[in-house]
Parts: C-alpha cells; structure tokens; sequence
C-alpha cells in the first residue's frame, strides 16, 4: 500500500515538470481575444510617467493608449525592470515595449522594432557648479541606467573607467544628486524634461556632452504580426498630425523621415 | 504633511502586498513542507531521493533566481502563461496579479523545502524508546506518531520555525525583482519619481514593527509548551 502511494506521488512530482500546453498563436489575435493590450514601460518622463490623479500620461502611453483604441482592446500599462523587458516579451508577460526605447542593433537581434517615431541623444547631467567639463567625463565617476542606450556610451564612445550601473535613468539623477556619481549619462529626452526643476532643480545638463544620434521605437516579439498594424498606426497618427501636437505637448524630437 | 500622508498610503498599499504574501506563503508552505519531509524520509529509494534532489536545488540556489525563473521560464519556453484573475473585482485582480502568484508559488516552494529540513530534524531527534514503548503498549504507528510525537515535535521546532519566519517577511522584498508592487517597490518609487530616500527606511521600519509582533508571538507561544519540558 504504502509502495503504491509513493509510486503514485513520484509519478505525480514527474508529470508536473513535463506539463505543456500550446501557446502558438498569433499575436493580434491573443491581444483581441484577451480584449487588452498590455504596454510594458517605466516611469520615464516625459514618455511614460503618472498625473496627480495616479493615470497614465506621457508622449508613449497617450499614443499606446489611442493604439490599444484602434485594435479595440483596453491599454494595460504595466511597470516592469528595465533590466528585464526582453525576458517579460518573450515570456508573453507583456505584448509591447513603448517606453522611448533606443533602438539598438544589439537589442535588435532579441526582439523586433517598429518604426522609428523619435529621435535622441545621450546627454551628461552633472550638479550645477560643477568644475567638471566635457573631456572630464571619462575620468569621473559616471552613473547609467544598467541595460540603456546611457549605459553603452559610458562604455563605448566615452570609455569611462569608473561606470556605476543602477536600476533607472532617475536613480543615475539621483547618485548625482547625492554625491555618490559625479556625472549622469542619460537621455536627452528626459535631461530636458526634468532637469533644472523640482527635485532635480539642482542639476544641468553639462555643454558640449552629447553624445550619439538613436532612435526611438516601439519593442515586439521577434515575428510579431503586430508589427503591421502598428506601423500603419503611427504613419496615419503622424499623417494626420496628432503625433506632432503630442511632440510639441511634450518636447519630443520626432522621427519625420521614418514617418513618412 | 500631503506628502506624509501620500507616502504612508502608498507604503501600507505594499505592505498589505507584503503580508498577503507572507501569509498565503505560510499557509501553502507548513503543509507542503509536511509532505516533502515524508518524502524525504520515505523508505521508498527513488522517492527519497528525488525528493532530496528537489531540496538540495530549492535550497541551494538563491530565491530571487527561482523567483525570476518561475515567472519567465514558462512563457520562455512556450509552456504556458501565467493566469490572469479576471474576477472584475479591480483591488482583486490587481492583487492577485500574475506576478504575486508567480512570486508566491516560488517562495512558498521555497520555504517548504527549508520548513521539511526542519520538520525531519524534529521527527528524528525524538528518541527511538518512544516508539518502542507505544508498541509495547499496543498502539499502532499512526497512534504513535499523533499522540506522542507530533506534539513534542512541535515544541522542538518553534524556535528554528520562527527563525525562518521571520526571515521570510524579509524576503518578501525579493518579488520586486518581477515588479510585485510590493514595501520595497512602492518604497524605491518614490526614490525614482520623486527623488526621496526616506520612505525607503520609513519601509524599514514597517519590517521591525512586525517583526517586533511576531518574536511576542513566538516567545508566547514558546511559553505555554513549556510543560512539556523533557
């Protein structure tokens, strides 16, 4: 008897490692069926940030949203590790990245892009008084975001000796603002949209830092049969001129070339 | 003060998340912990041994990697997709998230296998004239095992069972890495919003209030078994 029910328990333990079920099925599909499309993003001003009222807000989640409208299915909008957006997309966790992501050849082999819809740069933010100047950044201690397109200039371009990788773009600001980091490399879509106000009233973006020209993109799993409709969607929303309202709502540098 | 408030909302918005998990993780982890220490000390070889297998790994590797792994690795591997809660009970299926479940089923695997070390330490420290002694009174093993052992067991273990009780509302901490909005997300946020740093220990003393509860609650509890002393 006893045999028998450790058989079975045995049995039982093998099986649930084995369990598999079919998830091959087309992404436009699944997001209508689920009746949502869920956005992964970080709070990034002024791409994806929350209003007084705790609602999604920003360049990326107003057009992420209107998306969502046109395939008829709710916008999730869901907070992820930046570290970790490529492993949320392929384990179906999340449907796309639309958080002005660079769009990097690296990445561009993990996951597909959709059109370029913006432009940017990396900047270097520093305290506002500091002595450092643009050819100092190599030797200082710089401060990135662990996985963005900061992080490869600190490494490639500026070839800094002493990189401290941290967990956002806003926890590299505030190393500075601490003390910890004399510089910030990140980018200038946020530097201008933060720095020198509020909290970070402090900081200024350093002359004569700017480094690389990246373009921003929409993240999909590699294959992703949403990559039509959502390139159709931002060449229509700039042909009828609602992304140029949104870019001028919310200082960002469009792609206009790519758009057309 | 609007500010006070907004963080001491948002904080005890996460510590609810904090203790759902530390419970339901209690709840699922003290019997499961049960049955892998039969399993464990199980006669049956292959049984045993696999079991130990499964400890060896859930001990021998961090949990935030286990975490990581049982959130991702099923839909990585085209397995399956964590299920959604789909009640239309908003505070409920915000709750009860995909990632809290995934989180939650990793620590409470977790903890089993740390809790079935600590239940067979407990079984085996009993001596063996125990149970030669129930047999020479005539009862079976089962009257054996419920009516002399467990409860001596149960005294024995208290106080490495609330070690890791302890530990475990501090390892809540370790959803955040699948973003559980849990003490320490909603903590860090403010750090990356708002550029605030205190909310983060103001979090911490979350931790040490509760803590502070449970070792009452444990010396208690130590406290009223005391007449068995052996």
């Amino acid at each position: 008897m006893k045999k028998i029910i450790s058989l079975i328990l045995t049995a039982v333990i093998l099986c649930t490692l084995f369990i598999s079920c079919d998830t091959a099925k087309s992404d436009v599909q699944s997001v209508k069926d689920a009746g949502k499309l869920v956005v992964g993003v970080t709070v990034y001003p002024p791409m994806d940030y929350l209003d007084d009222n705790g609602e999604w807000t920003g360049f990326d989640a107003e057009l992420a949203q209107q998306f969502a409208e046109t395939l008829g299915v709710n916008c999730q909008i869901v907070i992820i590790k930046w570290d970790n957006k490529v492993a949320e997309l392929n384990s179906n966790q999340i449907d796309l990245i639309w958080n002005g992501m660079t769009a990097s050849d690296e990445l561009g082999e993990k996951i597909d892009f959709s059109v370029s819809y913006a432009k940017n740069a990396q900047v270097a933010v520093v305290k506002k008084g500091s002595t450092l100047t643009a050819d100092g950044v190599k030797d200082a201690k710089i401060a990135v975001e662990n996985g963005s397109a900061g992080a490869t200039v600190a490494e490639e371009t500026v070839k800094g000796t002493n990189i401290n990788k941290v967990g956002a773009m806003v926890d590299a600001l505030n190393e500075v603002l601490a003390g910890t980091s004399d510089v910030a490399i990140i980018d200038i879509t946020m530097a201008q949209s933060v720095v020198g106000k509020g909290v970070y009233a402090d900081l200024e973006i350093l002359d004569g830092a700017s480094y690389g020209d990246e373009i921003f993109a929409v993240g999909l799993r590699k294959g992703s049969d949403l990559k039509a409709e959502l390139d159709a969607f931002l060449k229509a929303k700039y042909a009828d001129g609602t992304m140029t309202a949104l870019a001028e709502k919310y200082n960002v540098g469009l792609n206009t070339d790519a758009l057309k | 003060m609007e500010l006070f408030i907004e963080v001491f909302s948002k904080l005890g918005n996460g510590f609810i998340i904090a203790l759902l998990l530390f419970a339901l993780t209690l709840i699922l982890a003290i019997p499961l912990g049960l049955v892998m220490c039969f399993c464990t000390m199980s006669k049956f070889k292959p049984l045993s041994l696999f079991s130990k297998l499964i400890v060896w790994v859930l001990r021998g590797t961090p949990l935030m990697l286990q975490v990581f792994a049982i959130f991702y690795l099923p839909g990585l591997l085209k397995l399956f997709v964590w299920p959604q809660m789909n009640t239309g009970w908003v505070w409920f299926d915000n709750t009860f998230s995909t990632r809290f479940i995934a989180a939650l089923v990793a620590f409470a695997i977790n903890y089993a296998a740390y809790f079935s070390e600590i239940y067979r330490g407990g079984i085996e420290s009993i001596p063996k004239g125990q149970y030669e002694a129930g047999q020479v009174l005539g009862l079976t093993k089962k009257q054996v095992f419920f009516k002399i052992v467990l409860l001596q067991v149960i005294k024995r273990i208290i106080p490495p069972m609330s070690n890791e009780i302890i530990t475990l509302i501090k390892d809540t901490a370790l959803a955040n890495t699948i973003a559980v909005y849990e003490l320490i997300f909603e903590a860090k946020e403010f750090m990356t919003v708002d550029g605030l740093i205190w909310p983060l220990f103001v979090a911490g003393g979350f931790y040490l209030v509760f803590v502070g509860l449970l070792t009452i609650l444990f010396g208690r509890l130590e406290k009223k078994l005391d007449y068995f002393k052996a």
